[in-house]
């Protein structure tokens, strides 16, 4: 009689924490009216993306429209967004998540709420 | 060394260890993917178009036409670039001027992920053309 023990592959933890460095950039334009506007950048290696719509200005003046916000993929000439949130500007974080490596793009888009074109700035922090 | 048979058997039965049940390895044949990038460009104008490379493989980009606003097919030389798509546009690393050919003027060997084509005016474009850019790739 015999036997052979076995084991398979080690179990990863259900919890990701990133220690690694971060870091920021700016995407900032003109949304025209019904307009859009995407910024890509490359993630190179799993972290924390977050994005920020830092201002929004109409008429040389701050905004409280809301916009349409998205994290997503450049995808043919536009970007597909994974997840979007229609916010006003502010300084905290309006979509945050972890994301494996890759290329990712941040999309703007006015869904009817601004009046005249807008100044925008939107904060991208990601790994490093 | 010689193996008594008993000593045999039990070898041959003993499993293999080291993981999960044994599958049948994946294909290694790709999908080919053909995507046609087409629009309208004007003096000193350049667009760009992002796809998804699902593995290693070889991309192959031609530019399949420029025709006049009035329907004429043109020889205009124009930038073609292929690269990564990086803030608002394509951060191309390789690039080639070219004329409309049926014949793939970019042939590059890519690793899994998102890149993209790039057609700029290279200097010949003296009014608005429609383009189209065919890109096949894994």
């Amino acid at each position: 009689m015999f036997f052979a023990a076995c084991s398979g592959p080690d179990p990863t933890s259900p919890s990701f924490t990133y220690t690694g460095s971060l870091s920021a950039e700016n995407f900032a334009g003109t949304l025209v009216l019904g307009g859009t506007g995407f910024y890509s950048f490359t993630v190179p290696r799993e972290g924390p993306i977050s994005m920020t719509l830092l201002d929004l200005q109409e008429d040389g003046a701050s905004s409280a429209a809301a916009i349409s916000l998205g994290l997503g993929v450049p995808v043919g000439t536009g970007c597909s967004a994974s997840t979007a949130s229609t916010v006003p500007a502010g300084s905290t974080p309006q979509i945050i998540g972890t994301y494996s490596a890759g290329v990712y793009c941040a999309r703007v888009e006015d869904v009817g709420n601004l009046s005249v074109p807008a100044r925008f700035t939107v904060h991208i922090v990601r790994p490093q | 060394m010689r193996l008594s048979l008993s000593t045999l058997v039990v070898m041959l039965a003993v499993p293999a260890c080291g993981g999960a049940t044994p599958t049948e390895p994946a294909s290694t044949t790709p999908t080919i993917v053909t995507e046609v990038f087409s629009g309208t460009m004007t003096t000193g104008g350049s667009s760009f178009y992002s796809f998804a490379v699902s593995q290693a493989g070889t991309v192959s980009v031609m530019l399949a036409s420029i025709i006049s606003g009035s329907g004429q097919p043109l020889a205009t030389v124009v930038r073609l670039g292929v690269g990564v798509p990086s803030g608002t546009g394509c951060g191309v690393t390789t690039t080639v001027n070219a004329t409309p050919a049926l014949a793939s003027q970019i042939t590059n060997v890519m690793s899994a992920g998102t890149y993209c084509v790039e057609l700029s005016d290279a200097g010949s474009v003296t009014d608005s053309v429609n383009f189209s850019v065919r890109i096949v790739h894994p």
